[in-house]
């Protein structure tokens, strides 16, 4: 592997990566391994989630021209955790006629089905629980099984709202399943492989080695029928007609109350953080740096002065411990990453940039009906899909040549 | 000893999921048992190094399957069986029946047939990604196309069966309905 940057040959021989999270072997110690690693990817995903809620409610605020969140912190960056101890502070109602075995179950089934996703997302080379051969499909898989939480959620609050939620997602389930997996079979048919490190290592070798800017048009058509499939199972606008407030008040989750509430929400931010890193992972290099030579540390620590010296400039008494952490923190966070683990500092900024267009999208297009995201999903998304695998097909024989064992008798 | 008791708590969980499945009497709690059952089964794949068919097993059974068993269920919004009233009546005398006439099916398919030997562990790799997929474009290769031609029959059926009217109305809109 290349070096990224000075500061990274540094530390290089201190601490590389995350080396001691990868362990293949399920013996005793490799089970409790499994557990402290299991623990450090649960803070991760709460640290990320808390800090998502506050950069959404930021987003559509300024998208909608306000301030959003002000109060709590430097612009309001405390906000969620105030939020977060008030929803538990709060009391969890049941409803009467609820199904309350059914109904207790399925918040933390919908959080479990977004986070053992993690356990093959590939952070950084060796930051990875486990390197499974088929990890694309593994996380497929599980994240198919939120809908199952849902259902039982909008079932086993036997009222209407959550029922028709419940139904919605069940049928919509099957309507995006088909173009999410067939999205993307040009990217394993390129790579060869189902396994993350083998997808990330595959687009080796530069930005326009990426999945992304290969193969045009068909991997950036690929990776639109991929982004789009995925907002649609984490029931992101314009696809959240499953939990759509202003028909169906809330959903699957209108019933809901308190701690279990809050549960769906850090659930839906963790399954939105999973679909970025697998798209991350497929189409834009994964955790590898766009390598162009030193351009990007540059311009970042430019633009970190400016924001720093811009800050400090603007600086006034009424929020200035919090603002002096925030900032602190975020520049030991940059500093951190960008020195002692380079790529998963790159992971992580391809997933936000992925994250911010997910926030973007979801404050500036209107919900789809049901019978509209049916048509999207079936008579478009579907063929095009399948014209894609054909024409990568193509592109791959032309590349590489016809292989000579092509008939196999 | 932890490979073992996971193979145990798998198995255990399975067979409750099992008969929760036929003993619960809602529906929906009986679909929700038989994914249970199936998620447990995909961990003892799992455990036999057949990673790619534990995944399937999640991912078409459970994940897709059974979503579809529960959205149809929802929507004929079934109640409770009722209980005791005809309880022992010859129809279900017949089914219980045709269970046990099963139950010795199997038992004399791995008695009779395998000669009463318990098989260990399958060769390792024998579920993987690669074993399969080179098995179904070399040996099985013929059968294989043969399921997908009919596979497709199938789906063009389902599409003549369900439209309504005529060629004409379904070209002249996208469904007309609601």
């Amino acid at each position: 592997m290349q070096e990224i940057n000075g500061v990274s040959y540094l530390t290089k021989q201190i601490w590389t990566d995350a080396t001691w999270l990868r362990f293949l072997s399920l013996n005793e110690l490799g089970f409790f391994l499994m557990l402290i690693a299991g623990v450090l990817v649960l803070t991760f995903v709460l640290a990320y989630g808390t800090f998502v809620v506050w950069a959404e409610r930021k987003v559509a605020g300024h998208v909608q021209d306000r301030l959003g969140p002000m109060r709590v912190g430097w612009h309001g960056w405390l906000q969620t955790l105030a939020d977060g101890i008030k929803l538990m502070m709060k009391e969890d109602i049941y409803p009467t006629l609820a199904d309350k075995p059914l109904f207790v179950l399925a918040p933390p089934i919908v959080f479990l089905s977004a986070f053992v996703g993690y356990a093959v997302v590939p952070f950084s080379q060796n930051a990875q629980m486990a390197d499974l051969d088929i990890g694309v499909l593994y996380i497929m898989a599980t994240a198919s099984l939120g809908v199952i939480g849902l259902i039982m959620a909008g079932w086993a609050s036997n009222s209407k709202w959550p029922l028709y939620g419940a139904m919605r997602s069940a049928a919509l389930t099957v309507a995006y399943g088909i173009p999410l997996g067939l999205s993307i079979i040009p990217v394993l048919m390129v790579a060869g492989s189902l396994s993350m490190q083998d997808l990330v290592q595959s687009q080796n070798g530069g930005i326009l080695h990426w999945n992304f800017f290969r193969c045009w048009p068909f991997m950036p058509l690929a990776f639109i029928i991929f982004f789009i499939s995925n907002l649609a199972e984490t029931n992101r606008v314009p696809f959240d007609i499953a939990e759509a407030e202003s028909e169906l008040v809330g959903g699957y989750h209108t019933e809901y109350s308190g701690v279990s509430f809050s549960v769906f929400f850090l659930a839906e931010y963790a399954a939105m953080y999973l679909a970025c890193a697998v798209t991350t992972t497929l189409f834009l290099g994964g955790y590898l740096p766009p390598d162009l030579s030193g351009i990007p540390l540059i311009l970042s620590l430019a633009l970190l002065g400016i924001f720093l010296f811009w800050r400090f400039k603007t600086f006034h008494d009424r929020s200035q411990v919090s603002e002096a952490i925030f900032c602190a923190i975020l520049v030991a966070a940059i500093t951190l990453l960008w020195g002692v683990w380079p790529y998963f500092f790159w992971f992580l900024a391809k997933t936000g940039v992925l994250l911010y267009l997910m926030l973007h999208l979801r404050w500036t297009l209107p919900r789809l009906r049901i019978d509209q995201m049916m048509y999207m999903c079936w008579k478009v998304l579907t063929p095009v899909a399948f014209i894609n695998i054909l024409g990568t097909g193509l592109w791959w024989m032309w590349i590489t040549g016809i292989p000579k064992n092509w008939w196999p008798y | 000893m932890l490979t073992t008791a996971i193979f145990y708590v798998l198995s255990f969980v399975c067979i409750l999921a099992a008969l929760m499945t036929v003993t619960l009497s809602n529906p929906v709690s009986c679909a929700l048992s038989l994914i249970l059952c199936l998620a447990c089964l995909a961990g003892l794949y799992a455990q036999l190094a057949a990673g790619y068919v534990a995944v399937l097993q999640i991912l078409i059974y459970a994940g897709a399957i059974m979503v579809l068993f529960l959205f149809v269920v929802m929507l004929l919004n079934l109640s409770d069986e009722e209980a005791a009233e005809g309880r022992y009546d010859v129809i279900r005398g017949l089914k219980g029946l045709i269970c046990f006439a099963f139950l010795v099916d199997l038992y004399v398919l791995v008695e009779v047939s395998l000669g009463g030997r318990i098989y260990g562990c399958p060769a390792p790799g024998l579920g993987s990604l690669e074993a399969i997929g080179e098995l179904l474009f070399t040996r099985y290769m013929v059968s294989f196309e043969v399921i997908s031609l009919l596979l497709t029959a199938a789906v063009v059926g389902v599409v003549l069966i369900t439209r309504k009217g005529p060629a004409s109305a379904l070209a002249a809109g996208r469904g007309g309905s609601s």
